[in-house]
């Protein structure tokens, strides 16, 4: 596959779903968290389209959700924008999250991926969540983060490859 | 596709602030200049460029590498017409500039 100008990584969250987008790998040109309620498959695809639209990326990065502990609603989401991306000539790829925490390293925890990407992206540090504890339901900010993170695995392992 | 959602994002700056301090009616006439719904006027353009710092041609690079491709291309069909033009100081002049123009392959858009 060919280095995309342009990458779309979107993460569903609990209340619609969080993207980034980069131009390489170094650039951060887009990112932000969409609240999509009643949250329900139409709207957020057309949120989504929107978005593609708008931002007209080359690849569009996603979370694996075979082989995550995402719930059903999250891996429905991901299913429709992997059809979405094929509907608007988007190519589209998933990662898994062994391939996150290989990629950015030991020890790889939500939190400390997060903290890599704002040492890359230092614009990101004011949407930084603290720490959550382990009583807390996760900050929705994280999936900003969260995609992020994916678009870099996929972006350093095509650099790799080339 | 602009840049300006993408610098107004590296300042943290609401769309509400944006529009404050650019004196437009509120937020959402900034988001229709985010998102290209409305293209802001030279005044906005300038404003937008003193606010986040950044040159125009990177504000809208993609607009701005199109453009320059449309000139690029016209300026072959100019030169042309030009050569047609008798022989003086001023006509070399302007074959050597339409050239020079013609040379440029586009004008890449600048790195954010």
């Amino acid at each position: 596959m060919k280095r995309p100008r342009r990458t779309l990584a979107i993460d569903p969250t609990a209340k619609g779903f969080a993207w980034v987008v980069l131009e390489g790998r170094e650039t951060l040109v887009d990112w932000g968290t969409a609240q999509v309620t009643p949250a329900s498959l139409p709207r957020v695809r057309t949120r989504v389209r929107r978005l593609i639209s708008r931002s007209r990326p080359e690849l569009l990065v996603l979370e694996e959700p075979e082989d995550s502990r995402r719930g059903r609603r999250a891996r429905r989401i991901i299913r429709a924008l992997a059809d979405l991306a094929d509907r608007e000539n988007v190519a589209w790829c998933m990662v898994t999250r062994a391939q996150v925490e290989e990629a950015f390293g030991d020890p790889a925890n939500k939190h400390e991926i997060a903290r890599a990407v704002t040492e890359l992206f230092p614009e990101l540090s004011y949407r930084m969540p603290p720490r959550r504890k382990a009583w807390m339901s996760e900050y929705e900010t994280m999936g900003i983060f969260d995609a992020a993170s994916f678009a870099l695995t996929v972006l350093g392992s095509l650099d790799r490859t080339a | 596709m602009n840049y300006l959602r993408t610098q107004r994002l590296r300042t943290a700056l609401s769309q509400e602030e944006v529009a404050f301090l650019l004196e437009l009616e509120s937020g959402a006439n900034v988001s229709r200049h985010e998102t290209g719904v409305r293209v802001p006027d030279l005044v906005r353009v300038l404003a937008y460029a003193a606010l986040y710092g950044a040159p125009v041609e990177k504000l809208f690079a993609d607009e701005y590498f199109q453009v320059g491709r449309d000139i690029t291309s016209r300026a072959g069909v100019l030169a042309e017409r030009v050569r047609g033009e008798a022989s003086s100081p001023f006509r070399e002049r302007k074959l050597s500039v339409l050239a020079e123009l013609a040379a440029r392959d586009g004008h890449n858009p600048p790195a954010q």
